[in-house]
């Protein structure tokens, strides 16, 4: 919260255990792109087609 | 790490990927790699509660860097989906995965050939149900995508267009058109069911495609495999294959931008309840003896595509 009258506190994007993140979203055609890695360090790409990530 | 030996009888790679003898083989649904990994439920290779299309690098590769890649391509969170069944934005979304991928895979030093491909069904040797297909990234050129080049020699110019040409002006083998991909049983097709889904103009690799494009290809996929699930009315096992322009990353390879995007399938089926074995000629001989006329196949798989509707 900054404490300015009205604002709405910024909903803080927590990944799921087990992935992190590894950067921006990228968006190409339709998609939007996370990048993740997973726990063993495998890369794990998420892509979306909505606008940005569905959580 | 795979091991590659060469064999000279052959001519041919032979990749040795040992630990994929123990991979995950056809786990009960409770227990599926590719599903959400759901609150109080065994973690799967997707930490995520639900998701539209991930890919991530297989857990028992046959290539890993420095010397190649092999990714999973996971379709859908929904377990009894399929390729066909995928709403049209997803399977127009998977085309641009796709090309992001060999976007991506061609930049490597490694990578010589993007291979994009799904098997479907246990007769075709599938160990995991979930909607899903692969992406292999060669450290070398492979046999097929080798020949297809080879053809464009012989033919003096791309094969893949002249075949085009062939079987539009015979007529009696496609299946489906739409402005940018033709479907079409081959000429000299080796399965019984075989199609090949080309772009109609030259296009060496979904770089080269455009928006729209690679929409109506998705759409010619979905087509032909829903005409294939309606053939003898039950999931339809295949091959699915996608060719297109080697990355010419290794100095004896050919010119990036050689090759034409098209996508091969290769169903086992012969009839409802009997598989086409590759047994003594195909394998000893190399010569493929088929039961199923081309002209005959194409007649009832357009059939079947407009029962599919």
């Amino acid at each position: 919260m900054t404490g300015k009258p009205g604002e709405q506190p910024q909903e803080e994007k927590v990944p799921p255990a087990g992935v992190e993140p590894a950067g921006d979203a990228e968006r190409f055609g339709p998609l939007t792109l996370e990048r993740m890695s997973k726990e063993d360090g495998r890369a794990l790409l998420v892509y979306h087609l909505s606008e940005g990530p569905a959580r | 790490m795979s091991e590659l030996r060469f064999n000279e009888l052959r001519g041919e790679q032979v990749a040795y990927a040992i630990d994929r003898q123990e991979r995950t083989f056809l786990p009960d649904r409770g227990h599926c790699p590719l599903c959400p990994t759901h609150p109080g439920g065994p973690q799967t290779e997707i930490p995520l509660p639900a998701f539209e299309i991930v890919v991530f690098d297989n857990r028992f590769p046959a290539f890993t860097a420095p010397q190649g890649a092999a990714e999973v391509v996971v379709y859908t969170d929904d377990h009894d989906a399929s390729f066909g069944s995928l709403p049209a934005a997803r399977a127009e979304a998977l085309m641009w995965v796709w090309r992001q991928r060999y976007l991506e895979l061609s930049a490597r030093g490694d990578v010589e050939y993007v291979y994009i491909f799904e098997n479907r069904g246990v007769e075709v040797g599938v160990t995991l149900h979930h909607p899903h297909g692969q992406i292999y990234g060669y450290p070398f050129l492979p046999p097929v995508p080798a020949l297809e080049l080879a053809a464009d020699v012989r033919l003096g110019g791309c094969a893949p267009c002249a075949l085009i040409e062939r079987e539009r002006r015979d007529g009696e083998r496609i299946l489906l058109q739409n402005e940018a991909v033709i479907a079409y049983v081959p000429h000299a097709a080796r399965w019984p069911y075989e199609v090949h889904v080309s772009m109609a103009a030259h296009r060496a690799s979904l770089l080269e495609c455009e928006p729209q494009e690679l929409r109506l290809l998705a759409e010619g996929l979905q087509g032909v495999v829903r005409g294939y699930d309606a053939l003898f009315d039950r999931p339809f096992p295949y091959v699915m294959a996608v060719h297109q322009a080697p990355t010419g990353r290794k100095t004896d390879s050919p010119t990036p931008g050689a090759g034409h995007l098209h996508i091969e399938f290769y169903p086992p089926l012969r009839a409802p309840q009997k598989l086409k074995f590759l047994a003594g000629s195909e394998q000893g001989a190399g010569t493929f003896i088929s039961d199923v006329l081309p002209e005959e196949a194409c007649v009832r798989l357009r059939e079947a595509i407009g029962r599919a509707g």
